[in-house]
């Protein structure tokens, strides 16, 4: 079922915008900012978000408006982290979990991992052959940029847990990758 | 492509697995909790019907005039009773020994509850006319810490014998039940039927172990023997919560979890002792092999060969150890347990790491010197754990049989080296009066066998003669008496 806000904004309806702001904003604030670690920044990435739903739907029509905004979202400050970093300024919990990510990385022979659509469907056929929990710690750490004390208290878990169940992901996906045979020479 | 591509890459992943994952979703683990106001109702209804079935006459196929008679059938009478009965039939059995885990898993259900009602009752035999007592125990369930409970509301739980705590010979968790304590307990489903299955949900599986009963100021009631590990708890919340950590799978071994196990073997002869054996089993996670650390019997004998061997084994067996191991945390060995010249047969040495800490444990099996119930549990479990592993066990006996085929060619050296010192002392072809010969025993080992005395003092020193002229092949000499 078509998610109304959508219907309404490919209508040009200007009041959806604002309907989303109010009902999404807050979520899109905070995922921001845990990239970012910068409130101003944080919210201009909420308003580039919104900006960019406007101008897009139509001709997208997600099923569900909430669900892209937040990856717009987190795509315009991931970027925005890629910026920051270049010019060694810092960034939010994003930061921590930009480093983990250094697991995946190929060696040091200067092979590659194969381009981004093979590596995205991989990514997916892992994160869906994950158990439940597991695949739910990853996302929160990976998507969301939750930090470990959070993903603990949210599952139930002790933080030891927690970083152990990112640890062994992170070697899963890595070791899945080298299964599918996505190295470049 | 950068770190940052991979966490792009992760994006577009899909809505559902997204809101799965939406922060704000508190997740806690799942406790069976009845509804209190469900509880209570249901204690009422059923609490009526209880008094009501306590009287109720139950036959089969047989008129019943005595209204006292619980059950009836043409084996058994049974009838509730408030005193013991002199003379009544008793059944005994020893109790089998069971880690904690095993006890908390063997059972059907591991409820906590509380005890509401204790019926002791009398079972007349219709062949022989001989009684016996048993008691039915009505339990209010609180938590379901395992398994599913089938029945109702409330648990009635058949014991073998009759409950008093003022007498003395009760098995411990008969004598510490009283009505009103809650405690936890373990129960079996009744899979033979007849009288039992009628009157009860549940039987105890002993009772000794069933039941952890929480007395007066908090205190733990409880076999110590069998549950080492709740030393020093002080509540059934914290004795659950150990529960649920020896039959969770929670908390897996950390990435820097490493540990050995060092098993020194000496064998033991009547007054001949052979030198440490010594086994060494490392597993490291960061590794993902284990390496095995050869006897030092053969390094010293052969030089520095190391009979090394490396395997991979899985996480789960890596999380099964550190289950184990942690349990040590907190347990206080002295390493100085060991007397001087002790003939221990094993010692066992645990080391581990985790989470940047360092420990290690040492275990002496010796008959004055009593080992740790806790360490000894956590010994056997983690043997029973290497022993599932199939290299483990292919490459024990694979030692095994080097270790005897090593030690026999020592013994027939052994033996030719008694050979000639006979023959230097008592002259070409003769030999002592006490001396009977030489076997190599199965396990490479040289028997020499003596004759029999009862006098002790010529019997050492015959040994001790013996032990002089092989001088340092004594080792692998055992002494037994021929006829």
């Amino acid at each position: 079922m078509q998610d109304p806000l959508v219907n309404r904004l490919k209508e040009r309806d200007e009041d959806a915008l604002a309907e989303a702001k109010e009902l999404y904003g807050a979520g899109l604030r905070a995922l921001a900012f845990r990239i970012l670690g910068n409130r101003e920044d944080a919210e201009e990435v909420e308003n580039d978000a919104c900006r960019e739903a406007w101008e897009s739907i139509p001709p997208a029509e997600p099923a569900s408006l909430k669900s892209w905004l937040m990856m717009a979202a987190r795509r315009r400050a991931l970027d925005r982290l890629d910026a920051k970093l270049a010019l060694k300024r810092g960034g939010g919990e994003a930061e921590a979990a930009l480093d983990e990510m250094e697991d995946l990385l190929p060696g040091e022979d200067g092979r590659q991992w194969a381009g981004e659509i093979a590596r995205k469907e991989a990514i997916r056929r892992f994160l869906t052959a994950l158990p439940a929990q597991k695949r739910r710690i990853f996302l929160k750490r990976y998507w969301y940029f939750l930090s470990i004390r959070e993903i603990a208290a949210e599952e139930g878990l002790s933080e030891s847990h927690v970083k152990t169940v990112l640890h062994r992901s992170r070697k899963s996906l890595k070791d899945q990758l080298i299964r599918e045979d996505l190295w470049n020479e | 492509m950068n770190k940052m591509d991979l966490l792009q890459d992760l994006n577009d992943i899909g809505e559902d697995m997204l809101r799965e994952a939406e922060p704000g979703q508190i997740r806690k683990k799942s406790r069976k909790w009845l509804p209190a106001a469900a509880v209570i109702v249901c204690a009422l209804l059923i609490g009526a019907i209880w008094m009501g079935n306590r009287t109720k006459q139950n036959t089969k196929g047989a008129e019943k005039a005595d209204t006292s008679i619980l059950y009836q059938d043409e084996r058994v009478t049974i009838r509730p009773i408030s005193e013991l009965i002199p003379n009544a039939v008793r059944s005994e059995a020893c109790l089998v020994w069971h880690s904690e885990r095993e006890l908390f898993e063997n059972c059907d259900v591991l409820l906590r509850a509380r005890l509401v009602d204790i019926q002791n009752i009398s079972i007349t035999y219709q062949m022989d006319g001989s009684v016996s007592q048993a008691c039915i125990l009505t339990l209010e369930p609180v938590t379901v810490i395992r398994g599913s409970l089938k029945q109702g509301d409330r648990i009635r739980l058949f014991t073998d014998r009759y409950v008093n705590s003022s007498l003395e010979d009760m098995n411990y968790s008969l004598r510490t039940a009283q009505i009103g304590r809650e405690g936890i307990v373990m129960l079996y489903e009744n899979r033979i039927g007849g009288y039992v299955a009628e009157l009860a949900d549940y039987s105890a599986g002993d009772n000794q172990r069933f039941a952890i009963w929480e007395g007066e100021t908090g205190k733990l009631l409880y076999d110590e023997q069998s549950f080492a590990g709740l030393a020093g708890l002080k509540s059934l919340d914290e004795a659950e919560d150990y529960i649920r950590f020896v039959l969770g799978d929670d908390d897996p071994a950390p990435a820097d979890f490493e540990f050995s196990v060092r098993f020194i073997y000496r064998d033991r002869g009547e007054k001949g002792v052979s030198p440490e054996q010594v086994s060494c089993w490392s597993f490291g996670s960061q590794s993902g092999v284990f390496s095995f650390e050869g006897s030092s019997y053969e390094t010293k004998e052969y030089g520095e060969e190391n009979l090394s061997a490396w395997f991979s084994f899985g996480q789960d067996f890596l999380d099964q150890a550190y289950r184990c191991i942690r349990r040590l945390d907190d347990l206080t060995v002295s390493e100085d347990v060991r007397p001087d010249g002790s003939k221990s047969t094993v010692t066992v040495e645990i080391s581990w790491r985790a989470d940047r800490k360092e420990k290690k444990q040492r275990w002496y099996q010796n008959d004055s010197v009593p080992m740790d119930p806790l360490l000894q549990q956590t010994v056997t479990e983690l043997r029973n754990e290497l022993d599932k592993l199939p290299s483990m066990r292919e490459w024990d006996a694979k030692l095994s049989k080097i270790a005897v085929v090593r030690r026999t060619e020592r013994a027939q050296l052994a033996a030719a080296v008694l050979q000639e010192a006979f023959e230097k002392k008592y002259g070409p072809g003769n030999t002592p009066e006490y001396f009977r010969g030489t076997v190599i025993e199965e396990s490479g080992h040289l028997s020499v066998i003596l004759a029999p005395t009862k006098n002790g003092s010529e019997h050492a020193r015959q040994i001790r003669e013996i032990q002089n002229l092989l001088g340092e092949y004594a080792d692998v000499v055992l002494f037994t008496l021929g006829e």
